[in-house]
């Protein structure tokens, strides 16, 4: 049987009808904690939590919004007692440092929005979604144990994972593993410690436009990384941990080079960008003579292509 | 193999700083670098804490040797991750030597001395920052023959990690006390370890610091080691050392991933030389050599594989419970249940059916407009799903039970145009069949329930109408064969026993109209049905007509009829059918020439017809009553679809408990109101027949009056 199921369908109608009384709540003004602030909020409603470190393992909930002030000022510390954040279906969390949780996000079953965090730290992956849907942009994920996002046997359909900054994770940048489909766009990965994207035989990964460089490997052969991305220096504002800026400078090669002529890595404006299958050209195998072309898999080491392209 | 043959003799060499010593020395056997560095991290011998730092299957290989060739050890360990909390490590040190007689070192009759240990490890992750960990060794001694023992011991450490972030690196604290309990026999010393580790900068600078407290129980002497190793690339570094025995050391160290089924090889390689040590000992170059494999599945993927399994059955095993509280008809759970698998797994092969059930759900809870929402968003959301058609017989069904005869033909359209292949579609003709019956539309009616075919699990209900149509046009003959059918099929639920008992009565009805009477076949089917059926007082009403009709030649029938009327009294006291009861009674008190009874019994009968069931009043205020009860029946039935799509969090559930007050309300409201209608229409039939009975009472009355005066008088005979 076929679905057309797409994120956030299901609730149209109680959506539509929450969305007319939707409020918001302040924490810790209104409430000490992010905790507490869920407990009394519905679906529609968003929490808006002010700058400050807040030492909790929050559960998202169905259909409210998590916003933070600042991603760099506004810190979710798990205490290393499980997830940091665990998604829930059509939740929503942005503007945040979600760091020291066993997972940073933890998605199981479920479909949230996870955009514009910085998620780093964790003793786990970064984000490990299993049998989801998860829209993952504009995120920084940065220095997680293990791999920077895992997903297994995520059939993502229609969301995608974009203008994401993914480095220096222990694994893998991204760990695509299980039977499924995932949409890879206009995201950057560096110095991870393994891949730095890896894909397993059975997932059907759509890898475009992404920039990939200075992993321990690029990618592995089940990834099908095509000519439309690159392996250069992206020239972050600044990539180390005490003043960690993973932006990229002015006059970065990442501006505008991403699908739909956004910029790869971090976006500061809207990604919306012609679908999956739009463009013929992105579904031509890599051409390692191209300037813009990744690396090739495992074996030829990234550094030597990447002077290639440099050299141009 | 000599090398490590020589091993004790090296250790003891070593340690006493004499090359000559060949006493030995069990004081630090097992504080020697090699112990010290092979020991580190795999084979959990300064530590056991430290094997829980292996997330994947590692197995090691070490080896020290001089090039002189007068001192060695091999070494092999493997460690195994067990779930994310549990490590198991196991080593095996390969430790002795053969003395040459003639160095004249013993005199014991062996030439052999040997000391290896197998260690068992384990350690346990209690805290994310804190780990617990246990050896437990076996040793085969053998000096020079003096013994061959295997004597136990066992070592236990702790292990924190107090932090472990971008900007401060990776931190392991740990302690540990070798031999904390030895059996005899094991004659080693008992030493506490103590030990920093920190890796930082993006995993490129490595440092280590070690302090041990050798015997600390007997007589305490204190050694320490340093070491620092820098990745100058992710694949090579290069560091430095100073081993528990004075010995700086220059380390490098080489890594490749991914080498076939190797995950992650590494070797690592320090030397020194004896020139440079604190004390020449004439040893020339020394050198220690490392070799680190990984194979299989890392713990992330492990554990990613056991929750993918997991995740993968649990919207079946969520679908499941909510089919269960479906058939347990506990609907409101059942709603909210198929709701919970609709919203949270959107792409679970059976979502569909899972809105379908939801819809059903708030259905059979009467809750009409909120399960049209249900299918209808079905249709929008599963548009290339087989239950489709099923949502449109919903709204098909939904429409014919509130006599929205427009909405009904709009959906059966669809159906018979674009679904007419599904299995619905005959469900579909039965249900059109009978909104075209309601609507007086015979013909049409007809049409559609001929179509249903005998294997159909609808052919008995749409003979059964049939079987009225057939009553209403005065085909008697067609009438009771379609009725027949419906008696000879096997009832598989009461919902066809009720349609059986229905038949049967019909049935008689038309063997009673006859042209020919079949009233022996009639009565029969007649007392077929139940006291506990609701066919039964019109059943009883019919039999007792029966006998009535053949009174006048046998007098005795009278006391049958009465029979069936004392029935309807008994079973069925608030029967409509009461006043027709007494009137037969009547009639037979008066064709025996009990006046008195007879004119009582006419009396009753028209007092209950003047009396009725229901006072208009009644139906007004029991109207009004409803309508105040069930007001907020919208808004209720928006909130149960509400809640239905909200997943259960704590929130939700309470909203949840607060509004299954209304629900209980507004179903109690509605269930006596649904009988209270039953009354109703059955009064609007017993309107119908008033007049007829009015009249029947009333000359029967007069009679009955005439009689009583006649018997007074002398008699009448009728």
């Amino acid at each position: 049987m076929k679905h057309s199921v797409s994120l956030g369908f299901a609730l149209g109608l109680a959506g539509l009808t929450s969305a007319v009384f939707a409020k918001t709540v302040v924490v810790p003004t209104q409430y000490p904690s992010i905790r507490e602030a869920f407990r009394n909020v519905d679906f529609g409603d968003t929490i808006f939590v002010k700058a400050g470190v807040y030492n909790e393992n929050v559960k998202l909930n169905q259909g409210v919004v998590l916003a933070g002030e600042n991603p760099a000022t506004t810190i979710i510390d798990g205490g290393r007692r499980g997830p940091t954040v665990l998604g829930e279906a059509q939740g929503e969390i942005y503007g945040f440092t979600i760091r020291n949780g066993i997972d940073g996000i933890l998605c199981e079953n479920t479909t949230p929005k996870i955009h514009d965090n910085i998620i780093m730290d964790n003793h786990g992956a970064g984000i490990g979604a299993y049998i989801s849907q998860p829209h993952i942009k504009n995120n920084v994920i940065f220095g997680n144990r293990w791999s920077g996002i895992l997903l297994y046997g995520v059939n993502a359909q229609n969301v995608w994972i974009e203008n994401n900054v993914i480095v220096r994770n222990g694994y893998s940048g991204i760990s695509a593993l299980g039977p499924g489909r995932v949409n890879l766009r206009n995201n950057i990965f560096v110095g991870n410690h393994e891949y730095g994207v890896f894909v397993d035989k059975e997932m059907d990964v759509r890898i475009n436009n992404n920039n990939i460089w200075h992993n321990y490997y690029p990618f592995n052969k089940y990834a099908k990384v095509n000519k439309t991305n690159l392996s250069l220096d992206p020239l972050f504002i600044s990539a180390s941990p005490f003043s960690l800026n993973l932006k990229c400078k002015n006059e970065s090669p990442m501006l505008g080079r991403g699908e739909g002529k956004v910029d790869i890595g971090l976006y500061d404006g809207s990604t919306v960008v012609p679908d999956a299958g739009s463009s013929s050209a992105s579904d031509e195998p890599a051409a390692s003579s191209s300037e813009s072309a990744a690396p090739p898999a495992d074996s030829e080491s990234e550094k030597s292509n990447t002077s290639k392209n440099n050299s141009k | 193999m000599n090398n490590a043959r020589n091993a004790a003799l090296a250790a003891t060499l070593l340690l006493s700083g004499n090359a000559l010593a060949l006493e030995y020395s069990k004081t630090r056997y097992q504080q020697t670098d090699y112990f010290g560095d092979f020991g580190t991290n795999t084979a959990a011998f300064i530590n056991p804490g430290n094997i829980t730092d292996a997330d994947q299957t590692e197995v090691m290989f070490g080896m020290y040797s001089t090039v002189n060739g007068k001192a060695g050890l091999e070494y092999v360990s493997g460690v195994f991750p067990i779930g994310y909390n549990h490590t198991i490590g196991a080593s095996v040190f390969i430790n002795g030597a053969t003395v040459d007689k003639t160095e004249g070192v013993v005199d014991a009759g062996s030439t052999t001395w040997r000391k290896d240990a197998i260690l068992l490890g384990y350690g346990y992750r209690v805290f994310h920052w804190m780990t617990l960990g246990a050896n437990v060794q076996v040793l085969n001694f053998n000096n020079f023959g003096d013994a061959k023992t295997y004597p136990i011991a066992t070592d236990v450490g702790v292990l924190f990690n107090p932090f472990q972030n971008s900007k401060t690196g990776f931190l392991k604290i740990g302690g540990s006390v070798q031999n904390a309990y030895q059996q005899p026999g094991f004659d080693n010393t008992q030493n506490v370890n103590l030990g920093v580790h920190w890796l930082g900068l993006d995993r490129s600078l490595e440092g280590r610091a070690e302090f041990s407290m050798i015997d600390f129980t007997g007589q305490s002497q204190n050694a320490w080691a340093v070491g620092a190793l820098y990745f100058m690339s992710p694949n090579v570094a290069l560091g430095g050392k100073i081993t528990r025995e004075g010995f700086p050391m220059l380390s490098f160290s080489g890594n490749a991933q991914r080498l076939a089924i190797i995950r992650y090889f590494e070797i690592e390689l320090d030397i020194s030389h004896d020139g440079i040590s604190w004390e020449d000992q004439k040893r020339g170059l020394l050198w220690n050599v490392k070799l680190t494999s990984r194979f299989g599945p890392t713990r992330e993927e492990v554990q990613g594989s056991k929750r993918y399994t997991r995740l993968i059955r649990e919207p079946e095993e969520a679908f499941q419970a909510a089919m269960k509280l479906y058939l347990q008809r506990r609907f409101l759970e059942s709603a909210y249940s198929f709701g919970r698998v609709v919203v949270k797994y959107p792409t679970y092969r059976k979502a569909d059916i899972a809105s379908y059930y939801q819809g059903k759900s708030l259905e059979n809870m009467e809750m009409n407009a909120v399960a049209k929402k249900v299918y209808q968003t079905g249709i929008q959301n599963y548009d290339a799903s087989a239950y489709v058609p099923k949502y449109y017989f919903q709204l098909l069904n939904i429409a014919y039970k509130e006599s929205n005869w427009s909405e009904a033909q709009n959906n059966y359209n669809i159906i018979a145009s674009q679904y007419k292949s599904s299995d619905i579609k005959s469900d579909a003709d039965y249900v059109m069949g009978q909104a075209y019956f309601a609507q007086g539309k015979d013909s049409e009616s007809r049409q559609l329930l001929e179509s249903i075919g005998k294997d159909d699990a609808n052919y008995g209900y749409a003979q059964y109408t049939l079987g009225q149509i057939a009553t209403r046009e005065g085909k008697l003959e067609e009438a009771q064969q379609r009725f027949e059918a419906v008696l000879t099929r096997q009832p598989r639920n009461k919902s066809e026993k009720d349609l059986q008992e229905a038949a049967a009565v019909r049935l008689g009805h038309v063997l009673y109209s006859l042209p020919q009477p079949q009233l022996t076949r009639a009565l029969d089917l007649y007392t077929q049905v139940p006291s506990n059926s609701s066919y039964y007082d019109e059943a009883q009403l019919a039999a007792a007509w029966c006998f009535v009709r053949n009174a006048a030649s046998n007098p005795k029938f009278w006391d049958d009829a009465n029979k069936h009327i004392d029935n309807i009294m008994d079973k069925a006291p608030t029967s409509i059918l009461i006043p027709e009861g007494h009137l037969v009674k009547g009639y037979g008190q008066l064709s025996r020439k009990d006046c008195g009874n007879a004119v009582k019994s006419f009396e009753t009968v028209q007092q209950m017809i003047g009396k009725g069931f229901l006072t208009a009043e009644e139906i007004q205020k029991k109207t009004t009553d409803y309508q105040t009860a069930t007001a907020d029946s919208s808004e209720v039935m928006e909130k149960v679809y509400q809640l239905s799509l909200q997943l259960p969090s704590e929130r939700v559930l309470d909203k949840r408990a607060a509004v299954k007050p209304n629900i209980d309300r507004i179903a109690t409201a509605k269930e006596d109101f649904f009988k209270f209608q039953d009354i109703v229409n059955k009064q609007k039939k017993f309107e119908k027949d008033k007049a007829r009975l009015e009249k029947d009472a009333t000359y029967a009355l007069a009679t009955a009056k005439k009689c009583l005066e006649s018997a007074g008088t002398g008699g009448t005979e009728f």
